[in-house]
């Protein structure tokens, strides 16, 4: 204690200060957490791990559309949890928060394009219009509906495969064009080395002419 | 009159000597920690003389891949572009899930008669997503590479860069890595011609380390000679310079408001 005497009570403080400062942050940044959640069969599957990929167990998952919560759970062993696709009547983002229990928080923002997967890109036009075709055999009343929803199919099909036709028969006139672009005489570097060297060559036969001169 | 052409000759040739410097195979993705609020990344690829900011053209890669948790092959996705003036190559990449992802190219190689070499770079640059930090030290599997072993990503301008060459999965004792600052805008001019590259020498191991003083991107080329030859656009056997390159940003630290 003799040793501590010549601390005074604000000294004691500051030191304490000091040391919370150094220990403190280490255990709230090595613990860093993150989430993501994706759709799958009609669910929506949330992973919530720690930065160095250890899932975080029994973490409470909070969803919410726009500012309501929509409902809560908690992560199984391998740091998932699941709930069903929520149907609203038109495209909402999901914002997923985990809470690790240890004061770590962080979120996932589910695009409504990411999870809605009726989104026109990604069905093939095709397999659409065969399924229609196996339900058209059964319920007959709905055959005018459904010739309409294909003929819309049925063009952008056309026009899928007609896009790609021009793009398939332009190509070697674009990369033609690219080509064009490109210049094969010299480059500016060349030019500039050229130049360099005939100064070069004409300062070397100025300066042993201007010596022969003296 | 005839002191003012020698100094302007003399000027001249000072500025074509400038040429004879490094190049680097550039992979720069337009960030490379990825956040929900920017899911996508474009990625430029070229080969250029970055501190100079003089540029090459760059062949239509061999191979241009993803590796996250699979390998992605991304050849098909590439799009030409200009990069310092020169035919470059570039894609776009939408980051799907959190992880760690190392763009890989894999060039055709560059006769360069200067050299009397054909050169081929294999290039990588490691992104961060979504707060995912795993895998970042793990080899991509190239022929030759640079294993970092300072987390490539998160970094501030000042931290010191730390990595391992490895050549056919083993590292190279001694290997000469050269350094170049991507000088974006050119910011900044050379004190000198030495000053463009910085050369450092690995331990042993293959070790090596080297100070970042500013914010940017950093190329570090590991260079070795191939145990083969390829033909020269005569059709002699000429040798082949082998480039183990890796891109990493340094950030510069941010003034809280």
């Amino acid at each position: 204690m003799k040793a501590f005497r010549f601390l005074n009570f604000k000294m004691y403080i500051n030191l304490f200060i000091l040391i919370f400062f150094f220990v403190a942050p280490t255990s709230v940044f090595a613990h860093k957490i993150h989430i993501f959640a994706y759709e799958s069969n009609g669910n929506i599957i949330c992973e919530a791990k720690f930065n160095n990929n250890n899932p975080i167990k029994g973490g409470v998952i909070e969803v919410f559309d726009g500012e309501s919560q929509l409902l809560t759970g908690s992560t199984n062993e391998k740091g998932i949890f699941t709930f069903s696709t929520p149907n609203f009547d038109k495209p909402r983002n999901l914002k997923i928060t985990i809470n690790s229990g240890d004061g770590h928080k962080a979120e996932w923002l589910l695009l409504a394009e990411d999870y809605l997967i009726d989104s026109p890109e990604q069905t093939n036009p095709v397999e659409q219009i065969d399924s229609i075709k196996a339900i058209s055999k059964d319920q007959l009343e709905d055959v005018d509906k459904l010739y309409i929803l294909s003929t819309k199919q049925i063009h952008s099909l056309i026009q899928g495969e007609v896009n790609k036709r021009i793009a398939i028969q332009l190509a070697p006139i674009k990369r033609q064009l690219a080509e064009q672009k490109q210049s094969t005489g010299p480059t500016t570097k060349d030019i500039l080395a050229g130049i360099g060297i005939i100064f070069g060559l004409m300062g070397l036969l100025a300066y042993f002419k201007s010596r022969k001169l003296k | 009159m005839n002191k003012k052409l020698c100094l302007t000759a003399l000027s001249l040739l000072c500025f074509t000597a400038t040429n004879v410097s490094a190049h680097f195979g550039m992979v720069i993705p337009s960030a490379n920690v990825i956040t929900q609020e920017n899911r996508t990344a474009e990625i430029n690829l070229s080969f250029s003389h970055p501190f100079e900011m003089v540029g090459m053209k760059l062949e239509k890669p061999k191979k241009f891949s993803v590796i996250g948790d699979k390998k992605i092959d991304l050849t098909g996705t590439l799009k030409p572009t200009k990069v310092m003036g020169h035919n470059s190559w570039q894609t776009e990449f939408k980051f799907a899930r959190p992880g760690v992802y190392q763009f890989v190219m894999e060039p055709q190689p560059y006769w360069e008669p200067a050299e009397d070499v054909s050169i081929i770079h294999y290039t990588k640059t490691i992104v961060a997503a979504y707060g995912a930090e795993e895998g970042w030290e793990k080899p991509a599997g190239l022929p030759a590479e640079i294993i970092p072993m300072l987390r490539p990503f998160g970094n501030y301008a000042g931290n010191s860069f730390v990595g391992q060459v490895i050549i056919n999965g083993k590292p190279l004792a001694h290997a000469e890595v050269e350094v170049e600052l991507y000088n974006e805008d050119m910011k900044f001019t050379s004190p000198s011609n030495y000053h463009i590259t910085q050369v450092v020498v690995a331990d042993a191991n293959g070790i090596f380390s080297f100070t970042c003083p500013k914010a940017g991107w950093w190329g570090f080329a590991a260079l070795t000679e191939a145990d083969y030859t390829l033909k020269d656009p005569a059709g002699n056997d000429k040798g082949v310079e082998i480039g183990a390159v890796l891109w990493t940003y340094m950030d510069a630290y941010k003034l809280a408001k």
